[in-house]
């Protein structure tokens, strides 16, 4: 494997380096439009010495991005993060200096890794996926989701999750609001503080369920039931609402649902801003939507109710009256 | 890059009079024979392939720079190491990938870190979550709870620093 290797051993003058970079770092930004596109060609073209620069920069990325492409994003941030944390305790050691407190930072080190090493899965915008958990069940992240794992503990730290227990495990599921202890061969669905939801929802697809507020009373729900907790207490149990589970295959279904919650729903899978316009955002929405293609899911918004979608560089977009 | 043979007369000077002080200099930062032998040959094979040697005031400092540095890569190796076990221990058996296929991952990911060293650990996730999750700065700068204009300037920093170790190392 040849990755990080020099492409070229010609000279490049440093403020060429400073130029390319800017570019680089202003296209790579996300929010740069097409005007941007077309000066950036302008300038790999003015000089050969340009393009170069722009070359050697471009291959850096790949190279990033082929090493680790055996391995979702998130666990390659986290295997680079665990293997540089270790330099600290080194450092340490090297203080130290003795056979004996290499041993001790040995110890030290564990410590110290252990409780943040890869237990954490983090999701990106519209992304979702399963992980597998030896023993502890089946999990399904939402897209926006971060959860970590401690043996047969859970932390929901973000976002939302489709749990299925097996039949031998128990898992307890922590979020900032307390736990969620499933039964075995449960089926629920879990999130904390998504969009217009103060505290930690749990819904029951099959099985049962006690939640324990950090500072309140518990509380067991069954199938077909949901409530939300917060730190002190708990909802009372309220009927599973329709199609809870539609977004574990990509879908969005709405029953006259305010324009605003489909459009607060879209933003969480969609990547940049997406803005509703309070003229429009009491309008009654039904229908079935994707997530995993928000645009096309504004797109047909825009022909089954009087509103139009207008976009900025394809980042910005808000829903406005037609 | 090929050593000259004054070069390699004079690394062969440094090798017959230190050699057993960087053993035992590795010896009491690894605490294992066998590794600290190992990487004292790694140690003077290094300083042979860097070119040509600089006059020496102090021959032992610059061999305890080049074994401590190479001592940071053996333990952020070891801690790779560990780590990708532990990630893979929480996998189902059948889904553990082969031993081939762990190497080529962490000789990867290794490779990567390397070129990542001496980045701060803030630049260095700013860098990451724009190359490998493909996020935008507004979108890292909303995660990490930063500003954007921070968010860019990490950017700027960080490739230059992957620039600097590629071709200027």
């Amino acid at each position: 494997m040849t990755l990080f290797q020099p492409a070229d051993d010609q000279l490049l003058d440093e403020y060429v380096l400073d130029q390319a970079l800017m570019w680089m770092v202003t296209l790579q930004s996300g929010v740069s439009g097409a005007a941007e596109q077309r000066a950036c060609a302008a300038w790999r073209n003015a000089n050969p010495q340009h393009e170069l620069a722009w070359q050697r920069l471009t291959g850096l990325s790949r190279d990033l991005r082929s090493s680790t492409s055996g391995l979702p994003a998130p666990s390659a941030r986290q295997l680079l993060r665990a293997r540089s944390l270790t330099s600290r305790r080194t450092l340490l050691k090297g203080f130290a200096g003795l056979g004996i407190a290499a041993a001790m930072g040995l110890s030290v080190r564990e410590r110290v890794l252990l409780p943040q090493l890869f237990s954490d899965y983090r999701t990106t915008t519209g992304e979702r996926r399963p992980v597998r958990l030896a023993g502890a069940g089946e999990v399904q992240l939402d897209t926006q989701t971060a959860v970590d794992v401690r043996g047969p503990q859970l932390t929901l730290n973000q976002g939302r999750l489709l749990l299925a227990t097996t039949a031998d495990t128990f898992v307890g599921i922590k979020t900032a609001h307390g736990w969620v202890r499933p039964a075995a061969l449960s089926r629920l669905i879990i999130s904390q503080d998504l969009a217009g939801q103060h505290g930690t929802q749990v819904q029951m697809l099959a099985g049962s369920v006690v939640v324990e507020p950090l500072q309140g009373a518990r509380l067991a729900i069954g199938t077909g039931q949901q409530l939300t907790f917060d730190r002190h207490q708990s909802s009372p149990a309220q009927p599973l609402l329709p199609a809870a589970d539609a977004w574990t295959r990509g879908l969005l279904i709405a029953e006259r649902m305010p324009l605003a919650q489909v459009i607060e729903q879209l933003n969480r899978y969609r990547r940049g801003v997406l803005r509703c316009d309070p003229a429009v955002a009491g309008l009654q929405v039904s229908g079935s939507f994707s997530l995993d293609r928000p645009d096309a899911s504004l797109d047909l918004l825009a022909k089954v109710l009087p509103v139009r979608v207008q976009r900025v560089f394809g980042y910005l977009a808000t829903v406005v009256p037609a | 890059m090929a050593a000259s043979s004054s070069t390699h007369r004079a690394v062969g000077e440094l090798y017959a009079q230190h050699h057993g002080w960087v053993v035992q200099l590795l010896r009491r930062k690894l605490g294992g024979q066998e590794q600290a032998l190992d990487l004292a040959q790694d140690t003077f094979v290094r300083i042979l392939s860097s070119g040509p040697l600089p006059s020496l005031r102090e021959p032992r400092a610059y061999l305890n720079t080049v074994a401590s540095r190479l001592c940071g890569q053996y333990f952020r190796r070891q801690a790779l190491e560990r780590a990708y076990e532990q990630s893979l221990a929480i996998l189902e058996p059948e889904h553990a990938p082969s031993p081939e296929t762990r190497l080529l991952v962490l000789e990867a990911l290794d490779a990567v870190g390397q070129v990542l060293d001496g980045l701060g650990s803030r630049v260095r996730e700013v860098f990451l979550l724009s190359q490998l999750d493909g996020l935008t700065y507004p979108q890292i700068a909303e995660q990490l709870g930063l500003t954007v204009n921070v968010v860019q300037k990490a950017m700027l920093k960080a490739y230059r620093h992957c620039y600097l170790a590629v071709y200027q190392a």
